[in-house]
């Protein structure tokens, strides 16, 4: 499937991040396609969380610019105003690898808290939704427990349950498995599965080359801050340009 | 003199102060608690003028004895406001437990795992929600157990307000001795009636550390 | 009379008391550390009436004020025939309380050194005091100074106390300046400033020791 004629969801425009005179992304650029999957791969160090972060100002960019739909986010990208950054995000849904679910809440507050805090719903629209967002990932007996007494892959897939219950017009995953047992870490990624194929909008970052073979779109594959190496998964993964790639993907296999 | 009768006493007596120590400790504990949210709240602002005034109170606080600031209060203030002697104590004592939870508060926010944070800023929360909805509960939890432990050392310092004149359970124990009680008899039934509180307080305090380290995650 | 106007006169008075304050530190140290780390060991000694006895005295002291030790100790221990100084009932008494306070410490050092420790020395032939003595005490002392070094602080500040028997450390200076010239105030605001400077410098350099420990 291409995009080529599909809208484009989010621009990201040379986007810089320098921390403390440390260059960590050095002006990338990518645009995504409403529905896309796109694969974000690379060495570790290479900048994947910091630029996927860039992309819901959880860190701020150091230069470069973010639009979606066709629309700038910020007036001034180096000062966010607060509305700005509340619809950013509002837009856009991220799951991170330690899942970071409150601890203090039940499973199904997890859910329902941003939806009510934020004004979207209902306290029982937010719960309604809440409970069918956690049988979609599979978790609607937990929907009472803690989140401490779910296990790993439960409370990631909460995490996505969480992460959706915003409407997002795009999922940002920053290695939502490398924190599971792999049997565990596959029922994370039926559910992006999943979701892929629903026409979900997302960004994965992951070292599960199998996964982004079959379900992403296109492969991005980041290096040293910048991008090394983009296309179709059979692109990158059989004919790759840079001699670079293939030796991060041999030494991915050899792992 | 060592008869029956004679210990019985000393019971009665030093026990009356045990109502005073009580209510010296609950007071500073109680309204130092309420004091410090704002303080601590102040004390973790990214602000610099915020931040700074807040660090002054805790430090400046903390770092002066408190015999020392029972004596500023009941006698260096007596020539502007006169205090009676618990009114004196309870300023001063709550002044200090202010300072100390403060301080314990501020720990506790600090120590909330930032990833609760991020998770709540990606969910398009405000600042004021993430702050109150998300960190705030976890931070009083990890806060906890320090302050309880906390209260232990509140109660044992509540003793100190005896050398400013506050009739508690040291003050009749040393008002009995001058009164020709036998001392080693009276300041250990002293100590006794500090032990029935704080012992249990201080079981109190790791019973509650255990109950929170299943809910938290720390830093 | 203005706020503070005589403080160049009492300075030295109150600078002399300093000093007895930190003489008492001095002392409170020497004995008071020393007791903390035989009470830890006595804590999980083998025999377990020594362990019950050594918690039971570590219990008490933490758990009574300060001031009843010293009020006991100065006027109890002359009754059963011990007579001592002012200044060395105040010494005795933090002792005894530094000592239950400061077991804590070591005992959470000495029992952070992990079973393997002890397993890999005892693998190694060496007898158990060996291996406790020149394997696990070591690295147990290694966690223990950042900890101790706040116990000092506070052990400074309750010098203080010095004052209800009348030795004649910083505080107990102060008072009686504060008698004579009925100007409690000033001079007491004077010695707190002391304090609160000596507590809040020395609490710096702590916070940096015990950060570059852990770097
Ligand atoms: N908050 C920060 N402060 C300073 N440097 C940072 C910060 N966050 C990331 N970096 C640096 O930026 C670089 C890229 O980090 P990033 O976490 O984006 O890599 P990554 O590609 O996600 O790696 P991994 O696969 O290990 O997760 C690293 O060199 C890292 O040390
Ligand atoms: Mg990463």
């Amino acid at each position: 499937m291409t995009f080529d004629n599909a809208r484009i969801l989010l621009q990201a425009d040379s986007i810089e991040k320098t921390f403390r005179g440390n260059r960590v992304l050095d002006g990338i650029s990518m645009d995504v396609h409403a529905g896309e999957v796109i694969a974000l791969i690379g060495p570790s160090g290479a900048g994947k969380s910091t630029f996927l972060r860039c992309l819901n100002y959880l860190e701020q960019p150091t230069g470069g610019s973010l639009s979606l739909d066709g629309e700038p986010v910020f007036a001034d990208p180096l000062k966010p105003a607060k509305s700005e950054l509340l619809s950013l995000r509002r837009r856009v849904g991220m799951v991170f690898q330690t899942f970071n679910l409150f601890p203090h809440l039940s499973v199904i507050e997890n859910i329902t808290m941003a939806q009510r805090l934020n004004g979207l719903r209902s306290r029982a629209d937010a719960e309604d939704y809440a409970l069918q967002l956690l049988t979609q990932v599979g978790v609607q007996q937990k929907a009472k427990a803690r989140p401490s007494e779910c296990s790993g892959g439960q409370q990631q897939r909460i995490a996505i349950a969480r992460a959706l219950s915003q409407d997002p017009e795009l999922m940002l995953f920053d290695e939502p498995t490398s924190a599971l047992d792999p049997e565990v870490g596959n029922d994370v990624l039926k559910v992006m599965r999943d979701l892929a194929e629903a026409g979900t909008t997302m960004i994965v970052v992951t070292h599960e080359m199998r996964f982004a073979e079959r379900v992403a779109d296109r492969v991005l594959l980041l290096d040293e801050g910048h991008i090394l190496e983009e296309g179709s998964p059979a692109r990158v993964f059989r004919h790759p340009e840079h001699e670079r790639t293939s030796r991060f993907l041999q030494a991915v296999l050899d792992r | 003199m060592n008869t029956e009768a004679d210990i019985s006493t000393l019971f009665q007596v030093i026990g009356t102060g045990l109502v005073v120590t009580i209510v010296m400790t609950v007071v500073s504990f109680c309204v130092g608690a309420v004091i410090a949210v704002p303080v601590a709240l102040m004390r973790t602002s990214r602000t610099w003028l915020v931040r700074a005034p807040a660090t002054a109170f805790i430090d400046v606080v903390r770092g002066i004895p408190t015999l020392v600031w029972l004596l500023i209060i009941f006698y260096g203030l007596g020539n502007i406001v006169s205090l009676d002697p618990l009114p004196a104590a309870l300023i001063g004592l709550t002044l200090i437990s202010s300072a100390y939870l403060a301080e314990n508060f501020r720990a506790g926010i600090e120590n909330v795992h930032t990833g609760q944070k991020e998770a709540a800023a990606a969910l398009g929360l405000s600042s004021a929600h993430q702050f109150w909805r998300v960190i705030a509960p976890q931070a009083v939890n990890i806060a906890m157990p320090p302050s309880a432990s906390y209260a232990v050392a509140l109660l044992k310092d509540t003793a100190i307000a005896a050398i400013i004149g506050v009739t508690d359970i040291i003050f009749f124990a040393q008002q009995e001795v001058a009164r020709g009680a036998p001392a080693v008899t009276a300041f250990l039934i002293a100590g006794g009636f500090y032990l029935i509180v704080s012992v249990p307080l201080s079981y109190f305090s790791r019973f509650v550390d255990h109950k929170i380290r299943e809910k938290v995650v720390v830093v | 009379m203005t706020f503070l106007e005589n403080w160049a006169e009492w300075l030295p008075h109150l600078l002399q008391g300093l000093g007895t304050s930190l003489l008492l530190t001095l002392c409170v140290a020497g004995i008071g550390f020393p007791l903390g780390l035989a009470l830890a060991l006595l804590s999980i000694a083998p025999v377990r009436i020594v362990r019950v006895l050594s918690i039971a005295f570590i219990e008490v002291f933490r758990g009574i004020p300060l001031l009843v030790v010293i009020f006991f100790a100065y006027f109890g221990f002359p009754d059963i025939g011990l007579v001592i100084s002012a200044f060395a009932t105040i010494v005795v008494a933090h002792s005894l309380n530094l000592g239950a306070y400061s077991s804590e410490v070591f005992r959470a050092g000495i029992l952070h050194v992990g079973a393997g420790q002890r397993e890999a020395a005892s693998s190694l032939g060496l007898t158990p005091w060996h291996a406790f003595s020149r394997v696990v005490l070591p690295q147990a002392l290694r966690a223990v100074p950042g900890p101790l070094m706040s116990f000092l602080i506070m052990v400074f500040q309750s010098t203080s106390l010095a004052f209800a028997i009348g030795v004649g450390e910083m505080t107990s200076q102060a008072f009686s300046i504060g008698s004579m010239t009925f100007d409690y105030l000033s001079v007491l605001v004077l010695a707190g400033i002391i304090y609160a400077v000596l507590c809040i410098a020395s609490a710096r350099i702590v916070a940096r020791f015990e950060a570059k420990m852990r770097a």
